[in-house]
């Protein structure tokens, strides 16, 4: 226990960490407060243009949309995809070209010369949704994955539909709802603070595991008495405690406005705070035990330079709302509302999350085994040579 | 297993060492017993390499290594029993001496009223008492290296090993730090390695040379000094023939006055070119004729290789 002080004690007295509660709390002023200025109004009836578009598996609507940009595409003779997370745009060779007209025959009812003719005569008669699905699903391979044509990304961008003004109010409803307002704060909460998250404890993790390194520690270190095991999993320990606090101020201040907003209002924050527990801590976990293992196995700079390559991925990986996968980084919900879209993806929410808490743990375990085998001193160093003269 | 025989003394059997293809240690063995003893050598000779396989920090390719005792592939063993300072240390620049020894003797596994004891009585001993709360990044390089022995012996080890504790300090912290080492030595083992003569002569009991992961030699300095007996010649020169006396003899002093330069030269017979006169060895003299002696190279100041005395 005494040294889990004493490391936090160094944990928090480091600039990085000082520099990475700074960032926090500048993402949670700037991107958080302001939302929570004022409950959002609920939607007026006849007073509004749009009340939003809302996600729906709608076949008659997602098969034209989702077939006349596969054509589109197919005519201009590029595709668009992101294979990992990142723009690619694809040119296909002949003999793909060939198997996607026969698709898009299949799809359609009209040869290749007759494909103008989409707009007025719509897509085959004879097509049934399972079929699609499959015809889909091939023509996102030849594509090679990632397409617009994805099952992931045909509902996407095929079949984002109006609200109406009752889907916009039981929304809004279910948004500010006694039982659901802390929640909505909380996953706008956790979606910004996740981006943070992401890349800024890297620099802590790096930072504290090069001290002994630049303090020229290490071998006072290793001489030591206590086990590899005990030394990682204390500074680990602590450094994921201190890395907590930023979170854990700013989150209590949060669920005070959020209280300070409904006032009449029973807030159900413990179920609001174990949301975040769920949703922030295996992040962390990740990005410090990542950050730490490639410090300790090359030095500071790869584990920066990769973390935030991933985290650069992950950011542009998904969308904004409503898109979780089980293995994205970085979970975004940039919205107070769409909460049963959120519960719609639990499995995924959580399948990914323990993910990476697993994920985490093995890579401290890695770490242990690292750092002992270091101790021991392999893998050998390159030795300098050393001429010397004794006169 | 502990053997009683064992239990104050190091013994090293036919230990090898490899950094890729480099040998840097070759068929080392001998038998350190309790006191000061010191390895003496060029740089580059092996004795940092040695010390760090003592200290469990490299794992040796082959070879027996026995520790008070305890055979160095107890690693968590052999961590409770040493104390190592290395030639290059430091310590966390923004905690003081007191927290920085605190935070080891954590790491050591003593107990809070075992820290606090310890950490008074050697911040006394060597002379910190003054610096208990200043920050390290504030001491002075004598001061960091008796901080450096401070956070050695934190947990009373059976074996001290100290890396070049001397270089770079002033004449009388080097002294004072010898003197440290001595008062340290009278109840355990304590290595020293270095390459300045005067600091094994002065307070090493049993020294060993090295030279390229070799051992030439092992004994106590009297020995080494009598074996460079009559080795040794003083001669005056004029300034014309010091050149021709640095090509053909290893020169170990040279004092000049005027037109007249004095040197120290070692020789299997005295020297027939030069009106020189035997003296006494001292213990650089001893050490070159060592070297010398084993077919070290490099030895002369004109940089020629080889040659006859």
């Amino acid at each position: 226990m005494m040294l889990f002080w004493k490391e936090s004690k160094k944990t928090i007295g480091s600039l990085m960490f000082l520099l990475y509660a700074a960032a926090l709390l500048v993402l949670y002023i700037s991107q958080f407060v302001p939302e929570t200025a004022a409950l959002p109004t609920p939607p007026r009836q006849g007073e509004e243009e749009s009340y939003g578009s809302i996600k729906k598996e709608v076949p008659e609507i997602l098969m034209p949309a989702a077939i006349e940009g596969l054509l589109c595409e197919y005519q201009s003779e590029s595709y668009t995809a992101y294979p990992y997370g990142f723009y690619k745009s694809v040119r296909l060779k002949e003999k793909e070209r060939l198997e996607m007209a026969a698709i898009l025959e299949e799809l359609t009812g009209l040869t290749e010369a007759e494909a103008d003719r989409f707009k007025e005569h719509g897509i085959s008669e004879t097509l049934s949704y399972e079929r699609f699905k499959e015809l889909m699903n091939r023509a996102d391979e030849l594509i090679g994955g990632g397409s617009n044509y994805s099952e992931r990304y045909l509902l996407q961008n095929f079949c984002m539909i109006p609200m109406t003004y009752e889907e916009a109010l039981a929304e809004y409803e279910e948004t500010v709802d006694e039982k659901n307002v802390a929640e909505s704060y909380t996953r706008l909460y956790c979606d910004y603070m996740g981006i943070g998250l992401g890349i800024l404890p890297v620099f802590v993790c790096a930072g504290l595991w090069m001290l002994d390194k630049r303090s020229r520690m290490e071998q006072l270190i290793y001489v030591r008495k206590i086990s590899s095991a005990k030394l990682i999993l204390t500074r680990y320990l602590a450094l994921f405690c201190c890395m907590m606090l930023p979170l854990i101020v700013t989150f209590a201040h949060a669920m005070y406005r959020v209280g300070r907003l409904c006032p009449e209002k029973e807030i159900f924050f413990v179920r609001a705070f174990g949301l975040a527990v769920l949703w922030l801590l295996p992040e962390l976990m990740m990005v410090s035990a990542s950050g730490a293992l490639i410090s300790e196995l090359w030095s500071p700079f790869p584990a920066i330079l990769l973390q935030g390559i991933w985290w650069y991925a992950s950011v542009g990986a998904n969308e904004l709302t409503g898109d979780i996968t089980k293995t994205t980084l970085l979970i975004r919900h940039n919205t107070l509302g769409a909460g049963a879209l959120f519960q719609s993806q639990t499995a995924d929410f959580l399948q990914n999350r323990a993910g990476y808490a697993v994920l985490a743990l093995l890579s401290v375990v890695c770490l242990i085994v690292v750092y002992e085998n270091k101790r021991k001193g392999g893998p050998r160093p390159k030795k300098r040579q050393t001429g010397g003269r004794i006169l | 297993m502990k053997n009683s025989d064992n239990r104050n003394q190091i013994r090293i059997s036919h230990v090898n060492q490899f950094y890729g293809k480099k040998q840097a240690l070759r068929d080392v063995s001998m038998v350190i017993p309790q006191g000061m003893f010191g390895l003496l050598g060029r740089n580059g000779a092996g004795k940092t390499t040695l010390m760090k396989t003592l200290a469990a920090l490299h794992a040796k390719q082959s070879g027996e290594i026995n520790i008070c005792g305890v055979p160095v592939e107890n690693v968590r063993e052999i961590r409770g029993m040493i104390g190592y300072l290395p030639q290059e240390f430091s310590m966390y620049p923004a905690m003081t001496v007191r927290e920085s020894l605190d935070y080891l003797g954590c790491l050591s596994g003593l107990s809070k009223k075992v820290r606090d004891e310890r950490i008074e009585m050697l911040t006394y001993k060597v002379n910190l008492e003054e610096q208990m709360y200043t920050k390290v990044k504030k001491l002075s390089g004598g001061m960091k290296r008796r901080l450096g022995i401070a956070q050695a012996l934190l947990h009373d080890p059976a074996v001290l090993i100290v890396d070049e504790p001397t270089a770079g300090l002033d004449p009388e912290e080097r002294i004072r730090f010898r003197n440290l080492l001595c008062e340290v030595a009278q109840e355990r083992i304590v290595i020293l390695s270095t390459h300045i003569v005067g600091d094994v002569e002065a307070a090493c009991g049993q020294i060993a040379i090295m030279n390229e992961g070799e051992v030439l030699w092992r004994g106590t300095v009297e020995e080494l000094l009598d074996h460079a007996r009559g080795k040794v010649f003083t001669a005056d020169l004029e300034s014309d023939r010091l050149a021709q006396v640095k090509a053909e003899f290893i020169v170990t002093g040279m004092v000049k006055q005027g037109n007249v330069t004095t040197v120290r030269i070692l020789a299997e017979t005295k020297p027939e070119i030069i009106a020189a006169e035997a003296v006494e060895p001292n213990c650089e003299d001893a050490y070159m004729y060592c070297l010398y002696q084993n077919g070290c190279e490099n030895l002369k100041t004109d940089g020629n290789r080889g040659g006859m005395l």
